[in-house]
């Protein structure tokens, strides 16, 4: 009963972990995965970051889909390290994040949940009404969080400049 | 070939069939009882690939090979020779950049070379350690586009005299240098491999020549090999665990320079050889298997060397 209790505690714990985090997932394309050991192999590279707390690879297109131990952001030079290593391309890399909006130098911006690491977005030409309502929502303030999934730009993301993401989904929670 | 007692042929047929049904089986099993990990299995059996690990992966390469020559008159003497020879190897392979790999083969095999002389035969049995070989791999040039994947390498290799090269036949004579396993010699190959893989095709080339250290007893003469493999997937790989299987054909082309034995050429060795390959490759999950045959198209191989007849090849492939 003990074990049980204490297994269960642990469950609650982990879920509510999860259900914080800021950095929900990270997935990174990786070109030249042509066969099952490359993939498995990506897999391992992936494993390899301390970071990383869960790693799926999805195939067509090829990518490694990584759960952040913690929910910590990740710095993209690290994933495209990871990739290199392997022998592999890295391509784009798409956060899904969760924060609070809010301004960077006049941008509109994320901040983590319980992180001081903010994030710049931009619309993506494909998708401009998600980064409108996020605008939008900005401007009315009665956004208590907001989920974005966006492409990371890749000129701005390094040095202390804030990564940029160009918003492909958002959902937003009054 | 020395002095020999030549025995009734029936007398020696059965234990010899017992150690080939024994060897190559054990061969397999031990390939297949290797550790499961990520397989790079997806190569052919014959020729190089210019594929590279990646920065500090590791990959432990079982092998098993059993080879068959046809009988042929030694030097177009009365006396017909057959060799018989069984392989299992073991190759580790290091990634130290993701570009480098370095490579230690530990080959072991049992050999045995059966005499027909008027009816009668001899056989002579022969196991031990081969010839270890440490490599290095630089995979210069890597180019990646959505559809394929092409790479090119510079592939090197140091033979070292390992294992027994005096080897005594039943009577405890000296079996000539020539025929022995083990040469006894410092050697040297290099070469260039280059492959295309798309989701479906997967193309090897690779051209190697070698040369060996001589010495006054004996010295192998230059080889020059070209392998060229094409492979097909059966199925599109569209999930991370999915069995992939892939059919493969290839053409092997060995081109092998004079022998010197006991500071003499030998007018009757050297030739080429050009074979036909076909293989089956599996990988599914952390394993992944190779099974292949090679047989012979042309031969044009001198009298004192054994024509092959077939060569079988099973591989196991890890890495960590």
């Amino acid at each position: 009963m003990k074990w049980l209790t204490i297994a269960a505690l642990l469950g609650i714990l982990g879920f509510q972990s999860a259900a914080g985090a800021q950095v929900k997932s990270i997935t990174i394309n990786a070109g030249g995965v042509f066969c099952m050991s490359c993939s498995h192999r990506l897999e391992k590279a992936m494993q390899r970051l301390e970071c990383a707390d869960q790693i799926k690879i999805k195939m067509e297109p090829n990518r490694a889909e990584l759960t952040p131990r913690g929910g910590k952001w990740v710095a993209a030079d690290r994933l495209r390290a990871a990739v290199k290593t392997a022998g592999f391309k890295p391509g784009a890399i798409r956060y899904t994040i969760d924060g609070k909006l809010t301004q960077w130098q006049g941008q509109t911006a994320l901040q983590l949940q319980g992180s001081e690491q903010l994030v710049v977005l931009q619309p993506r030409g494909e998708a401009p009404q998600a980064f409108d309502r996020i605008r939008d929502a900005l401007g009315r303030g009665d956004a208590a969080s907001v989920e974005i999934e966006g492409l990371l730009a890749e000129e701005k993301s390094k040095g202390k400049t804030p990564p940029v993401l160009q918003v492909v989904r958002a959902e937003i929670s009054p | 070939m020395k002095t020999t007692h030549w025995k009734e042929e029936t007398r020696t047929q059965h234990s010899h069939r017992l150690s080939a049904c024994f060897l190559l089986p054990a061969t397999l099993l031990f390939s297949a009882l290797a550790p499961g990990s990520p397989a790079r299995a997806e190569e052919p059996l014959w020729g190089k690939s210019a594929s590279t690990l990646g920065k500090g992966f590791f990959n432990v390469n079982t092998e098993g090979r059993m080879m068959e020559s046809r009988p042929y008159n030694h030097h177009g003497g009365p006396v017909s020779l057959t060799i018989k020879r069984m392989e299992a190897g073991l190759m580790l392979e290091y990634g130290l950049q993701p570009d480098v790999d370095l490579s230690l083969s530990l080959p072991y095999f049992s050999e045995t070379i059966e005499q027909r002389f008027n009816g009668q035969m001899n056989r002579d049995e022969m196991a031990g350690m081969g010839e270890m070989e440490i490599g290095a791999k630089w995979r210069f040039n890597q180019s990646i586009s959505d559809s394929h994947k092409d790479e090119f390498a510079l592939i090197t290799g140091l033979k070292l005299p390992t294992g027994d090269s005096r080897m005594r036949d039943s009577d405890g004579s000296l079996i000539d240098p020539h025929l022995q396993p083990n040469s006894g010699n410092l050697g040297g190959r290099i070469g260039l491999a280059a492959n295309r893989h798309s989701a479906l095709y997967r193309h090897w080339l690779s051209v190697m020549v070698g040369a060996e250290a001589g010495s006054t007893r004996y010295q192998r003469g230059s080889t020059l090999e070209v392998d060229a493999s094409s492979g097909r997937r059966v199925r599109r790989l569209t999930r991370h665990n999915q069995t992939d299987w892939m059919g493969l054909v290839g053409l092997h082309y060995r081109l092998m320079g004079k022998e010197r034995e006991n500071g003499r050429a030998l007018s009757d060795s050297g030739g080429s050889l050009l074979a036909a390959e076909v293989s089956l490759l599996s990988s599914s999950g952390t394993r992944g298997l190779r099974l292949g045959v090679l047989f012979p198209l042309t031969s044009n191989l001198g009298q004192s060397d054994a024509p092959l007849k077939q060569e079988i090849q099973a591989s196991f492939r890890a890495s960590f």
